[in-house]
């Protein structure tokens, strides 16, 4: 009883302090507005033509360099904190840090980092073996993190929120706050949530020889392209991870087996039992669908999961925007782990079939 | 007795409480403040919207960085608290122990 009471004072403090802001806005007439949802990641810098090709940074993009970024301080923080520690004890084997703890003992982000590391390492080399885990764990475990960042990013508050305006028919009326040149969409009276088209007077100026209007002019309609997306909801994000994870896996393949590995796509040996030899080598070409196929399901899977759930999330907190997306967040939270760690595991798996290779099939079956 | 340690629990789970949503304000402010400044030097020098992508990112990664320190100082607080408690706990249970055995 003592510690429920505890526990609900611990949200009720937690709740007024992230209530104020929320309030705040209220006050201000800054409604939840109807949210605007888009497949493709959308440009947020004007474009460059390299050798006829059209390249511009993305949301998605600038979400993939952010969680990289993360990754580079996260790592370099762990980094710094482990040569400091190992220079103190070199120093004096016998030294001990503030809390009069041995110093080749991890404490704080050191701790935790080697932590997380550790327990992907060990999980690699239960499944590929140790003398292949060293060359499995950099690209799995680089996966892994820049997944599992990339897909937490989306929980950092109004991270989503900011971006450009983009005049549009489905849209709402943007105002001005104060003189910033910062503008947010306030929804007309009577019509707070949900955009009206057929009542829009749309002047976007699509047109050739039309100029786009400026934001807050009378009957203009706009939405918020955020500058920062989640960038698993990108499928050339996921496809380019999928992409890295089965090269490296035909790439680890054949580093163990030699050329042989390609027997299990073009099993020619087989043609000398006959009649089912013929069989097999067709069945063999079946392997170079499957190798495409993989890559597509994890792609695919890790796209559709994670733009599902951020699609829930805005559908949440703009249906009901206090408490309930709390826990709609919580299962998010869970999903983007298991997402990032489904890939890792798909790719260390992958790796251990392809390096188990055909032949290994064959001695097992005389074997039996 | 255990009514009084309840009653100053109580005041300092409030505090807590507060504290772990001061964590989580610390992020939207941060983030909040590199868009008010990032659109103000981007609008005076004509960069836009260069340096309000910047200043949004850096905020981020200085948010989530404050964010794991402070989470992993109040778990280290929360250790030592604990540990402190049992060894107070031990100290309490060994003493009675003591006196029957001289």
């Amino acid at each position: 009883m003592k510690n429920l009471l505890k526990f609900l004072m611990v949200v009720a403090g937690a709740a007024l302090i992230c209530g104020l802001p929320y309030a705040l806005l209220l006050n201000f007439k800054v409604p939840v507005v109807f949210p605007h949802i888009q497949l493709p990641a959308e440009p947020i810098t004007g474009s460059v033509h390299i050798l006829g090709v059209e390249f511009f940074l993305s949301n998605t993009l600038l979400s993939v360099l952010l969680a990289d970024l993360i990754l580079i301080v996260m790592a370099v923080a762990a980094g710094s904190a482990a040569r400091r520690r190992l220079k103190q004890y070199e120093a004096n084997p016998k030294a001990v840090d503030a809390d009069g703890d041995d110093l080749m003992v991890p404490k704080g982000w050191l701790n935790t980092f080697e932590a997380i590391l550790e327990y992907l390492y060990n999980l690699v080399e239960t499944i590929v073996g140790s003398k292949w885990a060293g060359s499995v764990f950099p690209i799995a475990g680089t996966i892994f993190l820049l997944v599992l960042v990339a897909n937490y990013l989306h929980f950092v508050p109004l991270v989503d929120s900011f971006g450009y305006l983009h005049c549009t028919e489905k849209g709402f009326p943007a105002k001005e706050l104060g003189n910033t040149g910062i503008y947010y969409l306030a929804p007309e009276e009577g019509n707070l949530v949900f955009p009206s088209p057929s009542e829009a007077e749309v002047a976007c100026g699509h047109g050739e020889g039309e100029h786009s209007p400026e934001p807050g002019a009378d009957g203009t309609r706009w939405s918020v392209v955020p500058f920062l997306r989640t960038a698993a909801t990108d499928l050339n994000l996921t496809f380019a991870l999928a992409l890295v994870s089965i090269v490296t896996v035909q790439v680890l393949g054949v580093r163990k087996l030699g050329f042989s590995y390609f027997s299990k796509f073009f099993n020619l040996p087989a043609l000398s039992k006959g009649f089912m030899g013929w069989i097999e080598l067709i069945v063999s070409w079946l392997e170079i669908i499957s190798e495409f196929f993989k890559t597509i399901s994890l792609s695919f899977r890790l796209f559709g999961n994670i733009t599902a759930g951020a699609v829930l999330l805005a559908v949440i907190a703009f249906l009901i925007p206090v408490g309930a997306p709390i826990v709609f967040y919580l299962l998010e939270v869970l999903i983007g782990a298991i997402q990032a760690f489904i890939f890792f595991m798909l790719t260390t798996v992958f790796v251990a079939v392809a390096q188990a290779g055909h032949g290994d099939h064959g001695h097992t079956d005389e074997h039996h | 007795m255990e009514d009084e340690g309840r009653r100053s629990s109580l005041p300092a789970a409030l505090i807590a409480g507060t504290g772990v949503g001061g964590i989580g304000c610390a992020v939207p402010l941060l983030v909040l403040a590199a868009i008010f400044v990032g659109r103000a030097l981007d609008r005076l020098w004509g960069t836009a919207p260069y340096i309000l992508l910047g200043m949004l990112m850096t905020s981020v990664v200085v948010g989530v960085a404050f964010t794991i320190s402070s989470a992993l100082s109040a778990a280290r607080a929360a250790q030592s608290q604990y540990l402190a408690g049992r060894r107070h706990i031990s100290d309490e249970t060994e003493r009675p122990s003591g006196r029957k055995a001289s």
